[in-house]
């Protein structure tokens, strides 16, 4: 689904984000992206958003090298890679429920579709009375929900979390972390970078580990020549997880 | 298509004086602008006017024969630039002069057929053809006493009326600029205040038209609001004074003036307003959203 071939990004001032990175992210996969900052998380969102092209190599979605796509297709590719942000770049003025609505409204949904959808993300991210709130009037954990729940509004195949943790307390951002699972068990592809080992740890999926620019890590690749045994224990201990993680969405 | 209109709408609101201030200066331009389209109207119907008007008249020695005349005006007719000749006999001429003093009973009294003289007009098929027939008229001179012909007074006509022209273009020209460059600056205003919103909306997938829309709509509106009121003012300015240009112009007739030069005027007007907004709307967003 998503593949990064050798791919570098050098900016004009000489920095080098990316240093011949490749990587494959399958469809419905759940990628942790762990490293500290400036290790290049970012900028791997950024590539596969389109909002920057890469030095060298080839980032590709969907077998699309993104190279190649006109400029005019970009809004479709952002409607497909949705990204949640750490600072959460909800608008202000509008309400949580507008917030959420607002992807639905640039891809032309009929008035209908917007308020059942809004209405299910509201209740999927636990908001639905808060949705007359200002962004102002949320705590983080909340706002950190409206931006995902933002992300998910027109239903796009990657969901990609940058640092959507990085300004909240450890109880807030296993929420997020629990929340973001629950919407890979849905289908959804799910990339989330972080530096929060905690949440990593607690939910026990692919890392892939980068520093200064480079991979250091793949779990998966690490896990290769034992694929089957180790797939097996995985799942089993995937099974126990999602049953607590139920379990929490549904509080949530 | 409702929601740039409603984002629009809800801008425009939000920010009254730069609102009004835009629709102010786009109101000027365009009340410039039709005044000047209605002054060079009426200078064409004046010119024309004049042009089609008897412009060679010919007054006759007082002792020329019927026959004489009658000969000079086949003579005349015959000429293929002459478009149309008239002979006003010594009693025409009294009942027209009596016509024009009827208000002044002493000046009646005084004049009879006997001291005023038949005239000839002829009327050329356009101005260049004045000067042929003034020649030809010359030929005369045993039956004529005196030519007179307009052709000075609508070259001079034609002179002002081009100048005015010139005048016109240029002062609407410069405003026009000025209001393109208020509308950008205002346009820049919000589309800076938005930065934010546009940058996440591109985030989320948004189209160029999509961010664009309402801002070209908001231009597009406040120049048809200013060209609006603009026709409104100088059409409503136009019928007050009517008496009044009806009394300067005499017998000229500049009224009325046609509905079809109403609606040019209000679609011209409208679509260039749409076209300013629109070519400052871009230029607007050219800076401020790469």
């Amino acid at each position: 689904m998503i593949v990064f071939t050798n791919v570098t990004k050098q900016f004009p001032t000489g920095q080098v984000a990316l240093d011949d990175v490749s990587f494959e992210v399958e469809p419905g996969e759940f990628v942790f992206l762990v490293g500290e900052s400036g290790a290049g998380k970012t900028t791997i969102m950024r590539l596969l958003t389109k909002e920057m092209s890469p030095t060298q190599g080839v980032v590709s979605f969907l077998q699309k090298n993104l190279a190649e796509l006109k400029k005019h297709a970009i809004p479709y590719l952002r409607r497909e890679v949705s990204v949640v942000f750490q600072d959460y770049k909800l608008l202000p003025d509008r309400t949580v429920e507008e917030n959420i609505r607002l992807p639905l409204e640039i891809a032309g949904k009929t008035a209908a579709e917007m308020k059942q959808r809004v209405d299910d993300l509201l209740d999927l991210v636990g908001l639905a009375e808060k949705k007359l709130h200002f962004p102002v009037q949320l705590s983080g954990g909340e706002a950190q929900r409206v931006s995902i729940a933002r992300a998910l509004a027109i239903g796009p195949k990657v969901v990609f979390a940058d640092e959507p943790t990085g300004n909240l307390d450890h109880e807030s951002s296993l929420i997020i972390g629990k929340l973001l699972h629950k919407i890979h068990e849905l289908g959804t592809t799910v990339i989330m970078a972080t530096h929060n080992m905690d949440v990593v740890r607690a939910l026990k999926k692919r890392e892939i580990h980068l520093h200064k620019g480079k991979i250091v890590k793949d779990t998966k690749k690490k896990e290769h020549p034992h694929h089957k045994e180790e797939k097996v224990e995985h799942t089993q201990t995937d099974k126990k997880e999602e049953k607590k993680e139920e379990d929490h969405g549904k509080a949530i | 298509m409702a929601r740039p209109f409603k984002e629009a709408f809800t801008t425009m609101r939000r920010t009254p004086y730069q609102a009004v201030g835009a629709i102010l200066v786009l109101f000027i331009t365009f009340f410039v602008a039709y005044a000047f389209s209605f002054l060079l109207y009426g200078s064409e119907i004046v010119i024309r006017y004049f042009e089609t008007r008897p412009q060679v008249t010919a007054f006759f020695k007082q002792d020329t024969k019927d026959q004489q005349v009658q000969a000079i005006q086949e003579d005349m007719q015959a000429k293929p630039y002459v478009a149309k000749v008239k002979v006003i006999t010594k009693t025409e001429a009294l009942s027209l002069y009596k016509q024009e003093s009827k208000q002044d009973p002493l000046m009646l009294e005084l004049v009879t057929a006997d001291i005023l003289p038949a005239s000839i007009e002829v009327s050329g098929k356009d101005i260049q053809s004045l000067e042929h027939i003034e020649q030809d008229l010359q030929q005369y001179s045993e039956s004529i006493d005196e030519i007179v012909y307009q052709k000075s007074m609508v070259d001079s006509l034609a002179r002002w009326t081009r100048a005015l022209r010139m005048i016109g273009i240029g002062v609407v020209g410069i405003m026009a600029l000025t209001s393109v460059v208020v509308m950008v600056i205002i346009i820049s205003m919000k589309v800076a205040m938005k930065k934010n919103e546009i940058a996440i909306m591109r985030l989320l997938g948004a189209t160029s038209w999509y961010i664009h829309a309402p801002f070209v709509i908001e231009a597009i509106m406040y120049g048809f609001f200013g060209s609006m009121l603009a026709w409104g003012t100088v059409v409503l300015g136009l019928l007050y004074s009517t008496p009044w240009i009806i009394d300067f112009f005499g017998e000229i007739p500049v009224f009325p003036v046609p509905w079809q030069m109403y609606a040019l005027q209000l679609a011209v007007g409208v679509g260039i307003s749409a076209l300013l907004g629109v070519i400052s709307t871009s230029l607007a967003l050219k800076r401020f959203t790469k």
